[in-house]
């Protein structure tokens, strides 16, 4: 595997700063599903408006991992400084991936682990971060109903999930869990913003109100 | 100059040689590793690094460690008993009486040092007590609740 430096693109004029390596990066990560994406220039973005999205970024600045447990990891340089991202966040990957809320996990900031990021501000993470990381998730969810189809033979319109178990809908015996799939296997995609995100009124953890992710820390 | 201090620590006897000088708040912070109190304005102002000195809050920014010899203190991190939460730590979770996070050891350290002198606060007297516990995210309101809760809580509901 080459060792070429990931580092995001499409973000600043300025030469980017180093990302991780990617024999660093695959070094500490095991197994499991990993979904790499970009997010865009924020300010760009705002100034395009309907101009067409400008084509995701060959690299990334945020990932999500299926660990083989089945739980759900999400890895960001956007951090946590009251506003709640890393609850809304978790709610946003719980949601799209269709797990419960508490086998989310979110790791922010942490200079070891996660992807360079410009910066937590403007109210920027739900708005423009928030974006690729629920499509992140809608294909980390598509990625695993085409294996869990396989697996049961059933097609993916023939199957449902919750709470990270795949159903087959004429047949409720017949399950899959995302543990069961991810097990031993490592699987990288990039994200093609293809995976359909939910539809708002469809929504069963966004828009409710959960325990904050950070509180037990921060009392104690 | 180093001096021997002796005092008890979240129910720990602790003896260690320290510039006598020190705050208690950066001997908790630096020697122990207790970083649940935190710094805040270092003036005495914003009850960031409150604590209990014999079961009374007292900023460690303003305290010597010098005149702790002999005392016993409590911080956030010696709330809990065990994994079980303090009844005022379970109430700001479940008011989500919080943000950032910044002042709530100090909001908890006040509010568990009010509610060992007056079991059964009415919620001025909360409102008066935390006054001097600042707060910039504005969860003043669900703070007040969770107190009042708390009391409720160890008052068998009553």
């Amino acid at each position: 595997m080459d060792d070429k430096v990931l580092a995001p693109q499409g973000i600043s004029d300025k030469k980017s700063k180093p990302g991780i390596s990617r024999r660093n990066f695959f070094r500490f990560a095991g197994g499991g599903v990993f979904i790499f994406f970009s997010t865009w220039d924020p300010v760009k973005l705002l100034a395009l408006q309907t101009a067409s999205r400008e084509e995701a970024p060959p690299d990334f600045n945020a990932f999500l991992r299926i660990n083989e447990d089945g739980t759900v990891s999400g890895f960001t340089g956007k951090i946590e400084m009251g506003q709640g991202a890393v609850t809304s966040l978790v709610q946003m990957l719980a949601e799209e991936l269709d797990v419960a809320y508490d086998d989310v996990d979110l790791i922010m900031g942490d200079t070891d682990l996660c992807p360079w990021d410009r910066g937590t501000f403007g109210s920027m993470t739900t708005r423009i971060f928030g974006i690729p990381f629920r499509q992140a998730a809608a294909e980390a969810r598509a990625v695993l109903l085409d294996m869990g189809s396989k697996k049961l033979n059933v097609p993916v319109s023939g199957l449902e999930v919750k709470e990270g178990v795949i159903t087959d809908k004429n047949n409720p015996g017949k399950s899959v869990t995302y543990a069961d799939l991810v097990q031993g296997k490592k699987i990288e995609r990039y994200l093609t913003t293809k995976a359909q995100v939910k539809d708002p009124k469809d929504f069963k953890i966004v828009g409710k109100s959960y325990t904050r992710k950070d509180s037990l820390l921060k009392v104690t | 100059m180093k001096d021997i201090v002796r005092f008890e620590l979240n129910g720990k006897s602790e003896e260690l040689q320290v510039d006598p000088n020190l705050t208690l708040l950066w001997v908790l912070r630096d020697h122990f590793g207790l970083t649940g109190t935190k710094f805040g304005c270092g003036i005495g102002f914003c009850g960031a690094c409150m604590v209990h000195m014999d079961n009374t809050k007292v900023p460690s920014c303003q305290l010597r460690i010098g005149n702790v010899n002999g005392r016993k203190i409590t911080t956030i991190e010696g709330l809990s008993r065990g994994s079980e939460l303090h009844p005022v730590q379970k109430a700001f979770i479940k008011h989500d009486a919080l943000q950032c996070g910044f002042c709530t050891s100090g909001m908890i350290m006040s509010a568990t040092g009010l509610l060992l002198k007056n079991p059964k606060p009415a919620r001025e007297e909360i409102i008066l007590e935390l006054d001097r516990n600042l707060c910039r995210c504005g969860a003043h309101t669900r703070i007040i609740d969770a107190v009042l809760t708390a009391s409720t809580e160890m008052n068998g509901g009553k």
